[in-house]
């Protein structure tokens, strides 16, 4: 579960935590709208706000010109909260505007984040959202009458699908269509639901039930033997049979790899090959070898990689 | 009279510790673990520590991954319907022909809603070929349920080294094993050598536990779907108010199973000890689940404790087979049961084993002693079994289900003075007379010693006469010369008739011959080798083609 942030993402952290001039982090006395987004005991929850330059007869035309944030959470949840106020800041929108930024752009303007780091972009969209639904209540507007879809209460009402982080089936079946979730792990990447028990993930009524009920049931599930081969459509001129493939392995395994275990009074044998997958049996002296695994991997696979496909895999039997 | 129990492989008594332990809960803690108040606490509190305890004896860390169960048919039933539940795109399943009903009938009845089923067979030690295994997974496997140890032969399945190939295969096919024979007496770790196995079912009452709990281990984050819902216990997993008494109790008894690892060494001598003197009683006895347990020991590991007993008799036929299983621990009760196991092993198509599991021992239920107490007469023995399980060659055929002309029911009529089995539909009049099929065997003097052969099917140290049977068209003299070149390669002349006996057993009637050949032996398909006895140095066998010895060996002494 290695990953790697971006410089930007990088950049955006040690700004705030150093206390830079550029950097949003902080409070704004007396905001024009304000919310909130993800709670402290679910890991990383986010307080957005901002202050906006009113206009004497219309608050449609409102500009947002200052933005901040109280985050608590990762690196990247911080630099989501950064790059969210710098967007704002830079464009002069309008709180209506603003909606328009979603976690995609976030994304974008941090050049990248981890899949399983998305979830920090949607929180500060998600806040973003909060807080311009607290300015129009401010402001006196009807967002509902503007026909903006905001959906400030589905957090409280409807059945709980992810005990953990408390996530509602309205608020998830949203997520799911908006940010086009189609697995169980692309949701918890996302939105964090079913990241933690799990139990919700099979349970009636849980995630993978919502995602079948938006998506239809799954298809195309059950292609995860090495498929590579049908990945690389593209050219099928020299592509190899399956028998011309097992052929050729079994030629190099004679020719190259047997004799070097032989010389060490081991032998090789070729159970199967499924795909590009070989299974094979070190017998003689390599049965039992404590560098048995190595030579499998080392030499037998590399030189099966080297001369025949390089997505091989050779599996001990 | 002193009774010994030795079925514990069926069931153990609850251990003393284990009731002592659970009691509290069918009296004053019988509060709902689910319940607020303070008191429905300390219940809860427990179950939590018995789920942990359960976890620690799995070598598992995190507890929500124990789900208790009413029993393992439930745990297996869980695993299987619920995988397949949770990955529809997934449409076939690797188990073994020789898995317990509960996964295989649960196989079946998937089998019948149109998933594809691979029911790996088992060769006639009981043994599992791992290339086969290899060759079945597939890109839409959707679940692989091969058990851990076999509950009639007590073969154990290298289910550490299928779960690792299955997943290295395709980490998305989910590895499920029923450990019911095993759990307490084999070392379990998930996090070790099973750390590849998604889900493992077991029962208390094998491990000195009560009958009605049970335990399913599902890894954490399996795409399972619950098979128990309407619910929040278990987190929705498993519904229904837990049975804490029993699970308390499980847990106990999986403490003492971790404290009474050591006896295996005890147990094993025991075992040996019974069955030593078995094979003395019974010169044919064959112990199947050796090669295995053999192989285990040099792991290092502790045995099954069960062992299957076969007496194979007749051409590629194997009689019956009785099932001894042993494991002593506590004195004063009952023997083996065989249930169904002759209907399951039918099943398996064990190559061409149709094994009819008999019990014996002596029982304090029933007052016959059904063990055949001659030791010297193994022939009385054969006898004894078949009669009283009604498992012969010949019961078996005389006792048949259906008209074999019609598919019809029969009935019991009489005809031409015996009470004979007839097809009851109007019409068809079959009757089944059961005559005796003839077959042919020879006596070959070859190399001045008298030739006797094993065939493939018999146990190691069991040679006879050379038999076979007539086929149409030729003369049994024809017959048994064409044997001899078929078998052994000799071209042999016919010196005269020995004699002609009945098998009845077999319903079969043996035509003896006494036959000459020179020259050098070739060894036919059916035949696992030969042996050369000198005719004073041959000692004729109580059975079969042992008469016909004995008749020869006497007409041989007396001057012509």
């Amino acid at each position: 579960m290695a990953w790697e942030y971006s410089d930007k993402t990088k950049e955006l952290f040690m700004n705030a935590v150093q206390g830079k001039d550029s950097a949003h982090l902080g409070e704004i006395t007396d905001p024009d709208g304000i919310g909130e987004h993800g709670s402290i005991a679910c890991g990383d929850a986010m307080k957005f706000m901002f202050r906006v330059e009113r206009h004497p007869t219309d608050p449609l035309k409102d500009v947002i010109v200052e933005a901040k944030y109280l985050t608590f959470g990762c690196t990247s949840a911080i630099a989501s909260s950064e790059a969210l106020c710098a967007i704002i800041e830079g464009g002069r929108y309008t709180p209506i505007q603003a909606l328009e930024i979603d976690n995609a752009a976030i994304v974008k303007f941090l050049e990248g984040l981890p899949s399983q780091k998305i979830h920090c972009s949607v929180m500060g969209a998600e806040a973003l959202e909060a807080a311009v639904f607290n300015w129009a209540q401010n402001r006196g507007v009807d967002l509902r009458e503007l026909g903006v879809d905001i959906h400030p209460h589905e957090q409280e009402e409807g059945r709980i699908v992810c005990k953990c982080f408390s996530m509602t089936e309205p608020y998830l079946r949203r997520k799911i269509k908006e940010l086009n979730l189609r697995t169980i792990s692309e949701i918890t990447d996302a939105v964090k639901a079913g990241g933690a028990c799990a139990t919700c993930h099979h349970a009636p009524g849980g995630l993978q039930d919502l995602l079948d009920s938006i998506w239809g049931t799954a298809d195309g599930a059950g292609k995860s033997i090495s498929t590579a081969h049908a990945a690389d459509g593209a050219d099928e001129e020299g592509r190899l049979s399956p028998y011309q493939f097992a052929k050729k392995v079994e030629t190099l395994v004679d020719s190259t790899v047997r004799p070097m275990l032989q010389k060490d009074g081991g032998d090789i044998e070729i159970v199967d090959i499924k795909d590009l997958l070989v299974y094979v049996h070190l017998t003689g002296a390599c049965a039992g070898c404590v560098g048995a695994g190595m030579t499998l991997k080392m030499m037998v696979e590399q030189s099966l990689k080297d001369n025949v496909d390089e997505k091989i895999r050779v599996i001990a039997v | 009279m002193k009774t010994i129990y030795l079925d514990n492989n069926a069931t153990t008594p609850v251990a003393p510790e284990v009731f002592e332990a659970l009691t509290p809960f069918l009296k004053d803690q019988y509060f709902n673990p689910s319940s607020m108040y303070e008191r429905a606490r300390g219940v809860s509190d427990a179950l939590k520590k018995a789920k942990r305890t359960i976890a620690n004896f799995l070598g598992v860390g995190n507890v929500t991954q124990i789900l208790p169960t009413s029993c393992a048919t439930e745990s297996n039933n869980a695993a299987i319907y619920g995988a397949a539940r949770a990955n529809p795109g997934r449409r076939h399943i690797i188990t073994t022909s020789v898995e317990h009903p509960a996964v295989l009938e649960v196989c079946k009845d998937l089998q019948r809603q149109g998933y594809e089923v691979d029911f790996l067979p088992v060769d006639r030690k009981g043994n599992l070929d791992v290339r086969t295994f290899i060759r079945a997974l597939r890109p839409d496997t959707l679940l692989v349920s091969i058990m851990h140890a076999n509950n009639e032969t007590g073969v154990i399945f290298p289910v550490d080294e299928l779960a690792r190939l299955t997943k290295e295969t395709d980490p998305s096919i989910l590895f499920h094993t029923d450990a019911t024979q095993t759990a307490g007496k084999l070392p379990i770790n998930l996090k070790g050598s099973f750390r590849h196995v998604d889900m493992l079912s077991f029962s208390g009452h094998k491990l000195h536990a009560p009958k009605g709990v049970g335990a399913l281990f599902v890894r954490r984050g399996t795409p399972v779907r619950p098979y128990l819902i309407g619910g929040h216990q278990e987190g929705g997993r498993r519904a229904g108010t837990e049975n804490v008494a029993f699970i308390v109790g499980l847990a106990r008894a999986c403490e003492l199973a971790i404290e009474h690892r050591d006896d295996e060494d005890r147990i094993r001598a025991m075992r040996d000890r019974l069955e030593k003197s078995l094979q003395e009683a019974i010169p044919y006895l064959e112990v199947q689940g050796r090669a295995q347990a053999a192989q285990h020991d040099q792991r290092g590991g502790p045995l099954h404790r069960g062992r299957r007993h076969a007496l194979p008799v007749g051409r590629g036929r194997y009689l019956r087979v009785q099932r001894v299983r042993v494991h002593v621990r506590v004195p004063g009760a009952v023997p083996c049961s065989a249930r169904n196991g002759r209907a399951f092993y039918r099943d398996a198509r064990l190559d061409k084993i149709q094994p009819q599991p008999v019990q014996y021992g002596r029982g304090h239920r029933r007052s016959d002693p059904r063990f055949p107490r001659n030791r010297d007469q193994p022939e009385k023995a054969f006898a004894l079994l078949g009669q009283r399980k009604g498992l012969s060659h010949r019961k078996d055929l005389m006792d048949p289900k259906f008209c074999q002309q019609c598919g019809g029911p029969l009935e019991r009529r009489e005809i031409a003075g015996r009470e004979r089995w007839a097809c009851a539909s109007e019409g068809c009049g079959w009757v089944l007379w059961g005559n005796p099929t003839p077959v042919l065997a020879a006596l070959i003097e070859h190399d001045d010693a008298v030739l006797l052969v094993r065939n493939r099917e018999w146990p190691e140290k069991m040679f006879g006469l050379l038999t076979g049977f007539m086929e149409s068209g030729e003369t049994p003299k024809e017959g048994i010369l064409r044997e001899i070149r078929e078998e052994v390669g000799l071209d042999a002349e016919v010196v005269g008739l020995i004699g002609v006996y009945s098998f009845d057993m077999m319903n079969q009637v043996i035509l003896a011959y006494h036959c000459r050949a020179e020259g050098d032996i070739k060894l036919g398909d059916e035949l696992a080798g030969v042996r050369h006895i000198p005719a004073d140095r041959l000692r004729p066998w109580p059975m079969g083609t042992g008469k016909a010895v004995s008749d020869w060996l006497a007409a041989r002494k007396q001057p012509d």
